[in-house]
């Protein structure tokens, strides 16, 4: 089991600082028996005693942000995974190094290795947002699109209009 | 429709064409990649831009339409929903 894991392991790295929780994820975080909430720390019972909740109020919380974290990285492995796949149509020595989430911006930034270095490619979260959720070639195209110019790649993008 | 990311042709109005006389002369039509669309217009690459790392502003009061491609999809396979025994 452990190995599958590992072979199933993104090659890249996956970076999502904080806590992202959303709503639903609120109400999940609700139907979660106390017993089971995640512990905290002592200076996180003197955050929640500054803001005026009780404990198991603040671990509800810190709840609903680890499900929106876990939900965030799943969309980012997922993000990574089909950016491997654009890599892999173009010459050797493209690598996606890392997928990072941008939540002041709401946007994703991807690190990859080229022959000419390393690039930074940033996309819109509307634009990845609608890739994968709409799982259509057309979508997948504009991300393959956006890759590319990021990539400073625009010849492969024009070519069939050419 | 979000444009970003696609290649579109657009219909350019005469302050357009006057715009764009010396990039792309003659040209009725403008066919770019959308890199980014905001209240301005949107932010086109083209072929016959020099560098790979330019990008131009077509306004949103310099083309009075726009075409692109559509390909119809066969719906994609869906994640089996239910109970299992």
């Amino acid at each position: 089991m452990i190995l599958k894991q590992m072979q199933d392991a993104p090659k890249f790295e996956i970076h999502v600082p904080g806590f992202h929780g959303s709503v639903d994820e609120a109400r999940q975080a609700q139907g979660i028996p106390a017993s089971e909430l995640p512990p905290i720390s002592e200076e996180e019972h003197e955050i929640a005693r500054k803001l005026e909740i009780s404990d198991e109020a603040y671990r509800r919380g810190k709840l609903a942000g680890i499900f929106g974290h876990q939900r965030i990285e799943s969309r980012a492995s997922a993000l990574g995974n089909q950016v491997e796949g654009i890599l892999a149509g173009l010459e050797q020595g493209y690598r996606l190094a890392s997928v990072t989430w941008n939540s002041s911006t709401h946007s994703w930034t991807l690190e990859v290795d080229t022959p000419q270095g390393p690039h930074n490619v940033a996309l819109s979260g509307e634009l990845v947002d609608d890739v994968l959720d709409s799982r259509t070639r057309s979508q997948a195209q504009r991300l393959r699109n956006m890759v590319l110019f990021g990539l400073g790649r625009r010849d492969l993008i024009f070519e069939k209009h050419q | 429709m979000n444009l970003t990311g696609t290649t579109v042709s657009f219909h350019l109005l005469p302050q357009g064409r006057e715009a764009f006389r010396e990039i792309a002369p003659d040209k009725d039509v403008l066919e770019g990649f959308v890199v980014n669309e905001n209240h301005l217009g949107v932010w086109l690459s083209l072929p016959e831009l020099k560098s790979a790392n330019e990008v131009i502003l077509l306004k949103w009061e310099q083309f009075s339409t726009a075409t692109l491609e559509y390909e119809p999809e066969a719906p994609g396979e869906r994640l089996p929903a239910g109970f299992r025994r």
